[in-house]
């Protein structure tokens, strides 16, 4: 490692811990410093037959969450990689707009379809059938729900590893007359650590879920720790139940990462497939259909009509629009700030173990939103720099980035897989040092994986609540944390009509990530390497 | 693309030291519990009249995230904010036992009765909601008039209360508690589970549901049950154990903030916050919050103080069982 990657390493890794582990300190260490009451508490939380009930139904409702989504998303994944599969970019995003909700908006769309008194059952009523209502208010409806909110995510992952299988594997597999079930099961073993990956990042999101099962009347762990804080006002008590939840929860990531160490294919990103186009085939588009009805237009018309009339949008827009703005401002810094953060670091350790990055950004985002921004306040709110930093937006970005910054490292990890070796190989052959290849060919080649990464950042930054409802300065109110407090007291169309907006905004800035992305690309550089 | 991300960094960078800066003496941070739609323009009034600026943080119950009062305990040792307006007051109870408070009684206080200020000058109630029975008017014409009628055979499986754990239902959780006793207490929601009745998220949901249908009746407060009344639903409230243990009234609380940046503007606060025609504002909104000082005249909906059978339990007593209650409830119901 020359000095220049090495210094590029070390302050990066400073940043790191600063940005995600020294909050969760902050909020640890106290536990430490009476070692005797925090044994016997873990002891109680160790022993309690209720504390194991409530873990075994998360990680249950985790579970099934994980196979819905993936039953989702895997087949998706598989379908958009076709070769020739016309306007491809536009269906990816189209089916990744599940994300752009948060999910206890999508829940609220998914009561007023399927409850008792929803839509369905209010056809059936009037066709003359008796109403069925669904069984929403048990977790086997919390999973269908986060399961059709979250598939985008093993879509992701199925894709991605898609992308990188050798077209001349499947292309000879079908020369040699092997049906589609053949093919898939010649393919199956590339994919399925990515699939698994895909899987695993569901299971972690759905254990750290707190609204949907609270809405659906679910008992989860979250509730516990929630619990902790707002009715027993014991911080303590929070940070310590969060603990089981953090463990399973890096146990997940762990085998996660495992898979993806494991298996990754020395195959960087191909071009577009050569041949000539192929058409999709009917049962591809009727699958992509039925999925985008059912988990775009479905929820969303059900959000539109509770908005209605269109003056509620106007209203909902006069009302929303600085909080939308400090949104956008938020979610564009903070995905511009962790992208420079972990996209030089991932290059200085790239090929090598980096579970020392990776464990601290677990850790913020495993530890519970709640535990991370009471950390943030006793890191931050002291006299002095630190105290100008907690008044002002900068408090946001650092709950914002710190919380999310695991995305944005396994985000470039991933990206870098679709840099091509030789590339690489070529450059430092002609003498260029690490950080040269880094900034003059591993960023200009990778400029739309990049984008993708960034355009996830803000997605995730936008949603962004649990952490910010703690720590948001006065006039500083992202559009997320305002939906959160309408929910309650305000009118539903009120609510759904922000949510609206919210979902307009974030795809908004994707849609700019995605012309960023298209506009230029490796081919079109002129500039020769010097 | 490397000169763009550049750029962008340096941005990034300028906006966030951009962002720091000394605080405006002329501002007046609130936080508030009491809902944006009710609680902004009687800030924004103040603007206007008082010329100092007011920025208020809200709570959120929606989904019961951690809120205010953990925010106010975590930087006591360097408050952001000048004054609390909460919309009930066991926390705010809780709140000045772990020294976040500042005593302090406006003029204005004066004219609530006393059972409604803290004796020490912590906090003064105003503008109260009470728990209240809704139900719906096409499902039931002889709805419960008690809480304890929740627990009768004829109603199984029929209502629904909120979850216990938090806002005004752990208020009304801990009165209970204080007035029973722990073990009759916990008996009665361990009752309520027996006898079928549904543990909703929020007095929201149960408000929305009784309102649909999917419930013939609920316990949730009097802003949300009229929300359900003003939207044309068929539902209707009353005023639970008026023959019995009486019905409970959770005032909002106003405290002025140990360290308050701003001591002087939320001094101001508080004293416009008190004042006649606040009460009367919020009397006449959607919440119908029941004046308590006796000048303010209580109109159409809205009972009068004077008129209400009143739960006989010290808000004092009751903060004291709060936790008591979690941990028990939370035993009893989170499994």
């Amino acid at each position: 490692m020359s000095a220049a990657s090495r210094w590029l390493y070390h302050f990066g890794l400073l940043c790191v811990y600063g940005l995600c582990a020294a909050p969760v300190a902050a909020m640890l260490l106290p536990l430490f410093l009476s070692p005797g009451d925090t044994a016997s508490e873990l002891w109680s939380l160790a022993t309690s037959a209720r504390v194991w009930s409530l873990w075994g139904k998360t990680c249950a409702l985790g579970l099934s969450t994980a196979l819905l989504a993936s039953l989702l998303g895997a087949p998706l994944g598989l379908m958009l990689d076709q070769p020739g599969f016309r306007n491809r970019p536009w269906i990816r995003l189209l089916l990744t707009l599940p994300l752009l909700l948060p999910p206890h908006v999508l829940a609220v769309a998914w009561v007023d379809l399927l409850g008792q008194q929803g839509v369905v059952n209010g056809l059936l009523s009037r066709a003359g059938l008796s109403p069925h209502p669904f069984p929403l208010y048990t977790s086997e409806g919390v999973a269908l729900v986060q399961a059709l909110s979250t598939y985008p995510i093993p879509l992701w992952c199925v894709w991605n590893a898609a992308r990188q299988i050798d077209p001349a594997l499947p292309e000879a597999a079908r020369n040699l007359g092997a049906g589609r079930l053949a093919r898939l099961r010649l393919l199956f073993p590339l994919l399925a650590p990515s699939l698994a990956t895909g899987a695993l990042l569901v299971f972690v999101l759905t254990l750290l879920s707190f609204s949907v099962p609270s809405l659906f009347q679910t008992p989860v762990f979250t509730v516990e720790i929630f619990t902790s804080f707002n009715s027993l006002l014991d911080q303590r008590q929070a940070a310590l139940t969060a603990l089981p939840l953090c463990l399973t929860g890096m146990a997940a990531l762990a085998l996660a990462a495992r898979l993806h160490g494991r298996y990754r294919t020395n195959s960087a990103a191909r071009q577009d497939r050569a041949g000539g186009p192929v058409r999709a085939t009917a049962s591809t588009w009727i699958f992509i259909t039925l999925t985008a009805l059912a988990a775009i237009v479905l929820p969303l018309g059900a959000l539109t009509r509770r908005s209605l009339p269109p003056s509620t949008l106007i209203a909902a827009w006069h009302t929303g629009v600085q909080e939308i703005g400090t949104s956008l401002l938020l979610a564009t810094l903070c995905a511009t700030l962790m992208l420079l953060l972990a996209f030089p670091l991932a290059w200085v350790v790239r090929g090598g173990r980096a579970g020392h990055i990776l464990w601290p950004a677990a850790l913020a985002w495993l530890v519970s939103g709640p535990v991370f921004g009471v950390g943030l306040i006793q890191l931050w709110n002291h006299p002095g720099p630190a105290g100008w930093i907690y008044d002002n937006f900068s408090i946001l970005m650092l709950a914002a980035s710190g919380r999310n910054f695991l995305f944005a490292w396994l985000g470039c990890r991933l990206a870098l897989d679709w840099l091509p070796r030789e590339t690489v190989e070529v450059a430092r052959n002609l003498g260029a040092s690490t950080l040269h290849v880094l900034a003059r060919v591993a960023l200009p080649a990778l400029q739309r994986p990049v984008l993708a990464v960034w355009a996830c950042l803000a997605l995730l930054v936008m949603g962004e609540v649990e952490c910010t409802v703690l720590v948001a300065p006065p006039g500083w109110v992202p559009v997320s944390l305002r939906i959160f407090t309408l929910m309650h007291y305000g009118p539903s169309a009120a609510v759904s009509a922000l949510a609206l907006l919210q979902a307009l905004a974030t795809a908004g800035l994707l849609l700019i990530a995605g012309f960023f992305a298209g506009s230029r690309s490796l081919h079109d550089r002129k500039k020769p390497l010097s | 693309m490397q000169r763009t991300m550049t750029l962008l960094g340096l941005v990034c960078l300028s906006a966030a030291l951009g962002a720091c800066g000394g605080r405006d003496p002329n501002l007046v941070v609130v936080y508030t519990a009491l809902d944006e739609s009710y609680s902004r323009p009687i800030l924004d009034a103040f603007e206007a009249e008082s010329g100092l600026k007011v920025v208020a943080v809200y709570d959120t119950e929606a989904a019961k995230t951690t809120g205010l009062v953990t925010r106010l305990i975590n930087e006591s040792n360097r408050p952001r904010c000048d004054v609390f307006w909460n919309n009930e007051c066991a926390q705010t109870i809780l709140l000045k036992k772990k020294g976040v408070l500042e005593a302090f009684v406006p003029a204005e206080a004066a004219a609530i009765p006393d059972q409604y200020k803290d004796t020490e000058g912590y906090w003064t109630g105003f503008a109260a909601r009470a728990r209240v029975i809704v139900y719906n008017t096409d499902q039931v014409s002889t709805p419960p008039t008690s809480i304890e009628d929740f627990l009768k055979p004829e109603y199984r499986g029929k209502g629904c209360v909120a979850m216990p754990l938090f806002g005004t239902t752990a208020t009304h959780a801990a009165a209970l508690f204080a007035l029973w006793g722990p073990e009759k207490g916990l008996d009665f929601f361990k009752q309520l589970q027996e006898n079928g009745i549904a543990i909703l998220a929020s007095n929201g949901e149960v408000r929305d549901r009784v309102a649909r249908g999917e419930y013939a009746f609920g316990l949730t407060d009097t802003d949300d049950a009229n929300g359900a009344v003003e939207d044309g639903l068929p539902a209707k409230w009353l005023l639970p154990d008026q023959d019995g243990l009486g019905t409970l009234l959770v005032p909002n609380t106003v405290s002025l903030i140990k360290g308050a940046p701003n001591a002087e503007g939320g001094k101001r606060l508080m004293a416009y916050l008190l004042s006649p025609a606040v009460e009367q504002r919020l009397a006449e909104s959607r919440s119908i919050q029941i004046p308590l000082n006796p000048a303010v005249a209580a109109q159409g909906k809205v009972p009068a103080i004077a008129d209400i059978k009143v739960m006989a339990v010290g808000y004092d007593a009751m903060a004291d069982q709060m936790e008591t209650a979690a941990r028990q409830l939370r035993e009893l119901l989170v499994r």
